[in-house]
């Protein structure tokens, strides 16, 4: 009798303290719900055998916590998380690209073209008045300064891109040390820690969307992290860090070009081309890729360049091909524009208007004496059929139309990938929560459930006792 | 005599219901405490026909039935602090008071580590 009042003390006891740590469980649930990469934890309790024979005094006993973390949701958010950040950069960074060109065309380049086709049409009809001279040169000067302000504010852009690289690998390498430093707790402890899994989740979440990477579990408890797939980031309680590098490659076509972005392992090795996803591939594929193909870069002279060269050298080469007026021995022509040619990519940034040239120097008489056949050939230059003022068979007008088109199609492109994309990550957010995330209100229904559920056994039990008292009264009293 | 026999061994049954419900109680599954409150229903049933039937035809003796009374009575009151240690335990547990009034609040939390296994009680 005694030990089984003994036991039974005991199994109480034992109940009591599994409720506790289960109610702990939920507290701590509902304290956290809030708490970025918290997977709600759930105490598993299991029942102990009960036979009066054997002494087993049944109740129940914790087995540690469940966690409702599920690895194959929380990847997808990282990968969709990933693809959100290779979008917000490219929409913002071409955004800031776009805006150096002027839509309506009623500024910058497009105007300035006009104008200086204006200038060469008026001249064309007065090839002998100074005033008309006068006009094509500063047209021209205006022209040359907008081209030369957009290639500036472009490389700036490029300059202010690869510092932006140069952070966001900064930051990869701040948050990969926090990855390390939670395996190194797991090699040291590898008990169960729902708060620095969380910390962990959290971690994988902003690094998603910074760059794009492959995190394995191992089973150690610690988390591998490869770049790309394959480069080391975090390997056990070992970090590699990598770094970013503004270079021009050695032997390149263009040595004197703006240097293009890189981003290398921690040998060195350039692992750019892994870098496809999160912030750092969007920079990246903004400053290569896009910016690269306008402004230029190691292989290629870029657009922008490509059309101030061609503009220039047409100009040029119709001026110099005349004389300045139709007299015996008159001076040939002069170049109206000069450019640096010490490199292809330098055209468009140091495209200027000759310092020799002056009203009295232009020459708007042709090879063959035409009074006006220069200016008359500069005129024409505006005629979009005109095979003279083509690159790559389009005008100059509709070549630089399509470098602004390209850059707001690009912007275009990564707005409403980033619209769309933003809606997939809160779908895989949304899943991943209805599994891992704490719900207030599931907490707070499954606890009244209980209080329901024990004032109807307090309502029983009082029940058994009026009805053992009433049985009471009509039992005789025991002879003492 | 026969009856006074069934009454006792209605009364005795009750009193293993109510003791095995206390042995098993189970606070943190919902489905053992409905099993509970079925055993306990049956509890009820049985008293309820030896209350009847000592009723009807009134014990000439007391027999086992004041012990097993005491015993039943014992089981009971056993049961009940493990229930309102239960309720307890969840009015006390300081996340779970919603605002709008649902559950309890409460002056004083538990305060428990999952990570370390650390519980320090309850704190004002």
């Amino acid at each position: 009798m005694s030990s089984n009042l003994i036991a039974a003390m005991g199994n109480s006891g034992n109940t009591l303290d599994v409720l506790q740590q289960a109610l702990a469980v939920i507290q701590n649930n509902v304290s956290n719900a809030s708490t970025p990469g918290y997977a709600a934890q759930q105490l598993n309790i299991t029942a102990q055998p009960f036979d009066t024979a054997t002494g087993a005094a049944g109740g129940i006993a914790a087995q540690g916590l469940i966690d409702s973390r599920d690895s194959y949701l929380d990847s997808q958010v990282q990968s969709q998380l990933q693809t959100l950040g290779l979008y917000t950069a490219q929409a913002q960074s071409t955004s800031t690209i776009q805006s150096f060109f002027d839509a309506s065309g009623n500024g910058g380049v497009s105007a300035a073209l006009s104008n200086l086709y204006s200038a060469f049409s008026a001249w064309n009809a007065s090839p002998t008045d100074p005033t008309a001279e006068q006009t094509v040169i500063s047209s021209a000067s205006a022209f040359a300064s907008s081209v030369q302000e957009l290639s500036q504010s472009l490389n700036s852009t490029a300059t202010g891109l690869n510092q932006q690289i140069g952070s966001t690998v900064n930051q990869i390498n701040t948050l990969a040390s926090q990855i390390q430093q939670y395996n190194q707790g797991k090699l040291q402890n590898s008990q169960p820690d729902p708060g620095a899994d969380a910390n962990l989740e959290n971690t994988l979440e902003n690094l998603s969307q910074l760059t794009n990477f492959t995190a394995l579990q191992q089973p150690d408890g610690t988390v591998t992290v490869l770049i790309g797939g394959g480069t080391p980031l975090v390997i056990g309680s070992q970090q590699y860090q990598i770094s970013a590098s503004d270079s021009i490659d050695a032997g390149a076509a263009n040595a004197q070009s703006p240097p293009t972005a890189h981003v290398l392992d921690s040998q060195g090795n350039d692992i750019t081309a892994d870098v496809t996803g999160g912030q750092l591939g969007g920079l990246v594929s903004t400053r290569n890729g896009i910016l690269a193909s306008i402004i230029g870069d190691s292989q290629q002279q870029g657009s922008l360049n490509q059309f101030a060269q061609s503009v220039a050298d047409t100009v040029n080469n119709i001026l110099e091909s005349g004389t300045v007026s139709t007299a015996a021995g008159a001076a040939a022509g002069t170049a109206l524009f000069t450019y640096n040619n010490a490199d292809a990519t330098l055209a468009a940034g140091s495209l200027a208007v000759n310092s020799a040239i002056t009203p009295a120097t232009l020459a708007p008489v042709d090879a063959a004496g035409n009074a006006n056949g220069n200016a008359s050939q500069l005129a024409s230059l505006a005629d979009p059929n005109n095979t003279q003022s083509q690159i790559d068979g389009k005008d100059f007008v509709s070549f630089f139309a399509g470098i602004a088109a390209a850059a707001g199609q690009a912007n275009s492109t990564a707005t409403t990938n980033q619209t769309v994309q933003q809606q997939v990550v809160t779908t895989a957010q949304s899943q991943r929560d209805q599994i891992s995330g704490v719900s207030l209100d599931g907490q707070a229904a499954e606890v009244l459930q209980f209080q329901r559920a024990y004032q109807a056994v307090s309502q029983v039990l009082s029940i058994i006792n009026d009805l053992a008292n009433s049985i009471l009264a009509l039992v005789p009293q025991q002879p003492s | 005599m026969t009856l006074q026999y069934t009454a006792q061994a209605k009364i005795a049954r009750s009193e293993q219901r109510v003791r095995e419900v206390a042995d098993s109680w189970n606070a943190v599954d919902l489905s053992a405490i409905a099993q509970c409150l079925s055993a306990l229903d049956g509890s009820v049933a049985d008293l309820s026909d030896a209350h009847r039937i000592l009723k009807e035809s009134p014990a000439t003796s007391a027999g086992s039935i004041r012990p097993d009374i005491s015993s039943l009575r014992a089981s009971a009151l056993r049961l009940e602090r493990l229930v309102d240690a239960s309720a307890a335990f969840f009015r006390l547990a300081p996340g779970l008071a919603r605002e709008d009034g649902a559950l309890y609040q409460s002056g004083g939390s538990i305060c428990f580590s999952i990570s370390t296994g650390e519980m320090r009680g309850i704190e004002g």
